[in-house]
């Protein structure tokens, strides 16, 4: 079991990078990126691409890090970067494949894509297959909670909704879950 | 839902708890560390956070402290008095022969007040040294209470007497400063707020009133600038140091305006989310305007963007049955600003009033507005305008998120960078949510509105007039202002363009007149040294 992030130490961290301290960076990697291997693998399913996917989203944050306000924790802002580094991946190979453009609205939402990708992998279950197939705002919530040991309150934080409204998205996204299950059953 | 979906719906939240997960791979922290660069930059942001909140903290404490004490002084000085208000009396009773018709002194029923009733009784010095005190200073001891409004003078001319104090110091012999533009004292509280800042400070903000602000989580733009751009430092000319001031404004009025910088480019793989408020003035286009007229350059630290595109009806039509009509579009910008680029338009109005419903009634008792970009389509983006203002939250449907009455509309742009791979199907560009409570309503609602790659004009021409002319008013607001992202943008192009978009919008004598301001601008700076 892995530590639940220290908001307070983290934040003491990124004020000692901003001096100047680069062991704070290092110490900052040896805190996150056992959290952040652990969501890509079981998002990915394969811990060799986690891997490549966790340099990656390391690479991003430096980059990134001049945007970071503090608002909320370091290991949420860092979940997100993991996340959609994740979901661009799913997605790259699909840029490839030409479509003709009077067909660009047919499906509004990107789950779709990003389960049919899913499926070709080798390695996966049916609940990552089925997480991946929710809709985007509940695909994230659920994989923020579950696979990304976030605190409720820290995901409404960085969603910019109430913890009421992310509850309420885990309970749809728990239902849909559970019929997708259990439609595959009776498939 | 059934108890047997109940019982699976608990499985599955103990699968998804229990579902396995690989430990990191040997050497995975050492490759992670390796490639930590030289030099990693923490947001300006979050150090400003950072130190604000151990400040805010002393304050709370000092706060207390304060209230504590005064609590502690107001308590002895309320003691004293009656105490000091008893003896008098006794010594009253003791220079004055006793009449039987006199009343007796009603102590009063405080504690520790017994103790002082009976002093013993003073030498005639101490009697006639009080009966002179009396009758020299008699208004100290007759406390007859002010009336309020007398109490509220007095408070207002000591406000005005430390405001003084402390403006004194920070513009000297600047002559008084003139009322704000009306429509800069609106009632709302961000702009009280900011007017009250400028205030202190020696000087007048013309300004918005409107909470903009990046992502749903953060509040201040990443620094992102692309190459050939200025540094970060240059974009955000206010970051780190208190606000810069205009020594002397170029318009030559009394009042001095706050720079409010240009926000940098927002990575969209860290924050996706942007707000912008409903609540926008156009006191700062109403400035220019004159200034224009006048035949003067606006001060560039007054021009707002915001405030300049709001400044304008783009004809987008009023809901017919619902409260509020949400509008996107999008196209790439009348100039070339890199790969990628486009504006996208969002314009949120709300309904006419109803009949028998006074003008401006109000449909929302608060709104806020959200902008959800979908990072596998878009790299970046930045909000024109709203640069420094409080950052909107509008999942918070308080008063705090804005009212909004009825007819209002609000129209904010975006500056986007799609990715150079992005793909063109399936997936929306942006998504702008609308969350709102009706006035003494208890539940949120919420309306939404899609942005997808067919919602882009593929050229900037053949973009509805509305967007049309809202992206050449930005641009020549942020022109006018020194924005760095325009930097290059001809100011005599802006003019003739918008000549052309005036045409389509015939009998809109604001437009024409815009459109003849703009080759006023361009003509006054050609001319500027």
């Amino acid at each position: 079991m892995r530590e639940r992030p220290d908001g307070a130490r983290e934040g003491r961290l990124l004020a000692a990078l901003a001096a100047g301290d680069r062991t704070a960076a290092e110490e900052l990697v040896e805190r996150t990126y056992r959290g952040v291997f652990s969501l890509l693998s079981r998002l990915c399913g394969d811990p060799d691409l986690a891997a490549d996917l966790t340099q990656e989203t390391y690479r991003k944050a430096w980059a990134a890090l001049p945007a970071f306000d503090g608002r909320a924790q370091f290991s949420t802002w860092l979940f997100r970067i993991a996340y959609t580094t994740f979901l661009n991946h799913l997605r790259r190979p699909r840029r490839l494949v030409p479509l003709d453009e009077r067909h660009e609205a047919a499906v509004p939402d990107p789950a779709p894509a990003a389960d049919a990708e899913v499926d070709r992998m080798a390695a996966g279950g049916r609940l990552r297959r089925a997480v991946l197939a929710l809709p985007e705002e509940l695909r994230f919530t659920v994989t923020a909670l579950f696979w990304g040991d976030l605190p409720v309150k820290e995901v409404a934080r960085h969603e910019g909704v109430t913890t009421v409204a992310i509850r309420k998205r885990l309970k749809r996204a728990l239902e849909r879950l559970a019929l997708a299950l259990e439609e595959e059953d009776v498939r | 839902m059934s108890r047997l979906s109940e019982r699976k719906v608990r499985d599955i939240a103990r699968k998804l708890g229990e579902s396995p997960s690989y430990g990191p791979p040997a050497g995975l922290l050492e490759k992670i560390k390796s490639e930590i660069p030289p030099e990693v930059t923490v947001g300006a942001a979050f150090n400003a956070r950072r130190s604000a909140v151990p400040r805010q903290r002393w304050l709370i404490a000092a706060s207390l402290v304060a209230a504590v004490g005064a609590g502690l002084v107001g308590l002895r000085t309320w003691e004293s008095r009656q105490a000091g208000g008893l003896e008098k009396q006794a010594l009253r009773q003791v220079a004055a022969p006793q009449s039987p018709a006199a009343p007796q002194p009603v102590p009063p029923a405080t504690s520790g007040a017994p103790q002082r009733l009976s002093p013993p009784p003073p030498p005639p010095p101490a009697v006639a040294q009080l009966q002179r005190e009396e009758a020299t200073a008699a208004p100290v001891t007759q406390e007859v209470p002010k009336p309020e409004p007398e109490l509220r003078k007095e408070l207002d001319s000591l406000g005005e007497a430390k405001q003084a104090q402390r403006t004194a110091p920070a513009v000297p012999e600047s002559p008084p400063a003139p009322p704000a533009p009306p429509a800069a004292s609106s009632g709302n509280l961000a702009g009280a707020e900011r007017q009250a800042e400028a205030r202190v400070e020696g000087s007048v903000v013309v300004g918005g009133v409107a909470g903009g602000a990046p992502a749903g989580a953060p509040s201040k733009k990443a620094q992102d600038a692309p190459e050939a751009q200025p540094p970060v430092e240059a974009l955000r000319l206010d970051s780190g140091a208190p606000r810069a001031k205009a020594e002397r404004p170029r318009s030559g009025a009394a009042f001095r305006f706050q720079r409010a910088g240009a926000d940098p480019f927002v990575d969209t793989e860290a924050y996706r989310l942007s707000t912008f408020g409903l609540h926008v003035d156009t006191a700062s286009y109403e400035a220019a305007r004159r200034d224009l007229l006048a035949g003067r350059l606006p001060d560039p630290d007054s021009v707002r963007v915001e405030e300049w595109v709001n400044a304008f009806d783009y004809g987008d039509p009023a809901p017919a049955r619902r409260d509020f009509a949400l509008r996107a579009e999008g196209a790439p910008p009348p100039f070339a600003h890199g790969p990628g680029r486009r504006l996208l338009r969002f314009n949120v109005k709300a309904r006419q009033a109803k009949a028998g419903e006074p003008d401006g009634a109000i449909v929302a008792g608060s709104a806020g507005a959200q902008v959800e970009f979908n990072s596998v389509v878009v790299a970046r983006y930045r909000l024109l305008g709203y640069e420094g203002l409080p950052a909107a939250r509008p999942h918070e449907t308080t008063a705090a998120a804005g009212q909004i009455g009825a007819g209002q509309s609000v129209t904010a742009l975006y500056e986007i960078e799609l990715r150079p791979d992005a793909p063109r199907w399936e997936q929306p560009v942006a998504t702008l949510r609308l969350y709102y409570r009706e006035a003494g309503g208890r539940y949120a609602a919420q309306e939404l509105r899609r942005v997808g790659f067919q919602d882009l004009a593929p050229a900037w021409e053949q973009a509805s007039p509305g967007l049309r002319l809202a992206s050449l008013v930005a641009e020549l607001a942020e022109i006018l202002k020194g924005s760095p992202w325009t930097r290059g943008d001809d100011l005599r192009l802006v003019a003739r363009r918008l000549q052309e978009v005036a045409r389509e919008f015939p009998g809109n004598a604001r437009v024409a007149e815009l459109a003849e301001l703009a080759a006023r601008a361009a003509r006054l700076k050609a001319s500027a040294p």
